[in-house]
């Protein structure tokens, strides 16, 4: 499989690997896929009052072209409000790593990893309210 | 000696077992017949095929020394793979009216494996054998499954993936017993152990040049004469090789297989000890890591091979991740799917830990440097997309439940 120079440098130098904790209340965790269907992605971000991802960190279980997602979706949407966030796409990341057919329901899983998340966060911020 | 561990700027070469590199004795031996020892070996009214010829002949004995047996015994081919298909089909049409039943191992070349459902196409019946979780064949399995219309079995002596040596002999000796042909196919076997036809009860047995140093494109199928085994030949035109293989003979690729199978003979006593202790420091730099998997028998294995699974980790990262090294892994990729490894399969091994597999062979030029960098990119590679995998380690726990699709 030829992979493009922007997926070879996700792949290899992956940007904001890691965790928050999911319990904080200004902390959004998603995941999708699971082991069994060979690949897992686990997107979190991190929001401040005034609603600006400050930060994110991503893991991911899967071959290249899903680690480079999780690293360009944790890379794009940092300093971003929540809607822009939401607003992402998966054919914005296709385009981004010019995924090849056989990979890009990686796409679709960073896309539903990142409306877990935000998701998440939203629940939590209507439980304090 | 070959030059390769010199140039830097080129992978790690761990894929012996693909091919090897022509030696430079052997490439030496071969130019001479290219440009000015050109005769036809079939031509004798000439000196220029006079000449031609006892190379070939030379080639010949040195092959049936290798190997213990009678250069009146080997039959030049174009490698493993058409000596493959000239005792399998040659064998099954020549006997086909005694009986239409094959015995051969789910675990084969597909060379062995493709002639077979061919000769399912022509009319026979073919039985795969399983093999038990080290790689080997089941003896009494094996007994079992030869019936009075079985007239040929192959068996592989060394397996080119997880590189374990079946117990040719004893399944030789079931199978004289029973009267039914036994055909080898040793292409991974030369320089890599002992092959003795004058002791093994084997009567077809097929070799190639470009897995032990000598050039792609030349291999020799053995037919033993006592008692004399009969095949049908399959490639037709002039009656070379006693009629069992047609086609001008190719002097300087079977001066090749005939140097490298000479310097196999005179290097193998002392190339094996120290291959065994190089595969042996990559074995304990790879299992020092967790979760390692040996795929295959640890002790019934030529020395040269270590084929292992990477649990949790993906086998497509795993590949692309690992830099400067090259290796095989546990998977066919075509352009849209990718298939688990048969031979992986057969062992045991799920699908996952067979993608997430790599075939290291070493070979004549690989050095204890190589071997220490080649652990140092593992563990980095290894260490690097377990870091990155969200079900390895502690602080996974707990979010896998709460967090789902939405």
């Amino acid at each position: 499989m030829v992979y493009s120079d922007a997926l070879r440098d996700h792949f290899e130098q992956p940007r904001h690997v890691g965790a928050f904790d999911d319990g904080a209340e200004d902390v959004g965790t998603g995941m999708a896929g699971s082991a069994q269907t060979g690949g897992v992605l686990r997107m979190q971000l991190r929001v401040d009052e005034t609603g600006v991802i400050t930060d994110t960190c991503f893991k991911a279980y899967g071959p290249p072209a899903l680690i480079a997602a999780g690293s360009w979706l944790a890379e794009t949407i940092r300093g971003g409000v929540l809607e822009q966030a939401a607003a992402v796409t998966h054919k914005q990341l296709v385009s981004a790593l010019s995924l090849p057919p056989a990979r890009q329901h990686c796409a679709l899983m960073a896309e539903e990893a990142i409306q877990a998340a935000i998701q998440d966060y939203k629940d939590k911020q209507r439980i304090h309210i | 000696m070959g030059a390769i561990h010199l140039m830097p700027s080129r992978p790690i070469y761990l894929d012996y077992a693909s091919t090897t590199p022509v030696d430079a004795r052997v490439a030496d031996a071969m130019l001479p017949w290219l440009t000015e020892r050109f005769g036809n070996p079939a031509s004798n009214t000439h000196s220029y095929g006079w000449e031609a010829e006892d190379a070939v002949e030379n080639a010949r004995e040195e092959v049936a020394r290798l190997i213990n047996a009678d250069a009146r015994e080997i039959v030049w081919t174009s490698g493993a793979t058409e000596s493959n298909n000239l005792a399998l089909k040659g064998a099954a049409q020549f006997h086909a009216e005694r009986g239409r039943h094959i015995v051969t191992v789910c675990t084969e070349h597909k060379a062995v494996l493709d002639t077979c459902r061919e000769l399912e196409q022509q009319g026979f019946e073919i039985s795969y054998l399983p093999v038990s979780a080290n790689g080997l064949v089941d003896p009494d399995v094996f007994a079992a499954a030869l019936r009075p219309d079985t007239i040929l079995v192959s068996v592989m002596a060394v397996n080119n993936e997880i590189g374990v040596v079946q117990d040719i002999p004893a399944l030789g000796r079931v199978c004289k017993e029973r009267g039914v042909l036994f055909h080898v196919d040793a292409a991974q076997a030369p320089g890599k152990l002992p092959i003795d036809l004058a002791a093994w009860p084997v009567d077809l047995l097929s070799l190639s040049a470009h897995k032990v140093y000598g050039p792609k494109g030349i291999g020799a199928l053995y037919v033993r004469r006592k008692p004399r085994v009969r095949l049908l030949a399959q490639i037709h035109g002039g009656g070379h090789e006693k009629g069992y293989r047609s086609g001008t003979l190719p002097t300087h690729q079977i001066v090749g297989m005939g140097e490298a199978y000479r310097l196999a003979r005179l290097e193998m006593a002392g190339e094996l000890p120290r291959i065994q202790v190089l595969r042996d420091r990559l074995w304990a730099g790879v299992s020092a890591l967790d979760e390692i998997h040996l795929n295959g028998d640890l002790q019934r294995r030529v020395p040269h091979n270590l084929n292992v699974s990477f649990g949790h980790v993906e086998g497509e990262a795993l590949l692309a991740g690992l830099r400067g090294v090259a290796v095989s892994s546990g998977s066919a990729c075509t352009s849209a799917s990718q298939e688990p490894s048969y031979v992986l399969r057969a062992i045991g091994r799920s699908n996952e830990l067979a993608y997430s597999s790599i075939r290291f062979s070493l070979g004549r030029y690989t050095t204890e440097a190589e071997i220490d960098a080649v652990v140092l990119e593992l563990q980095r590679v290894v260490g690097h997309l377990r870091n990155l995998s969200p079900l390895w380690g502690q602080e996974n726990r707990g979010v896998m439940h709460a967090h789902g699709i939405q």
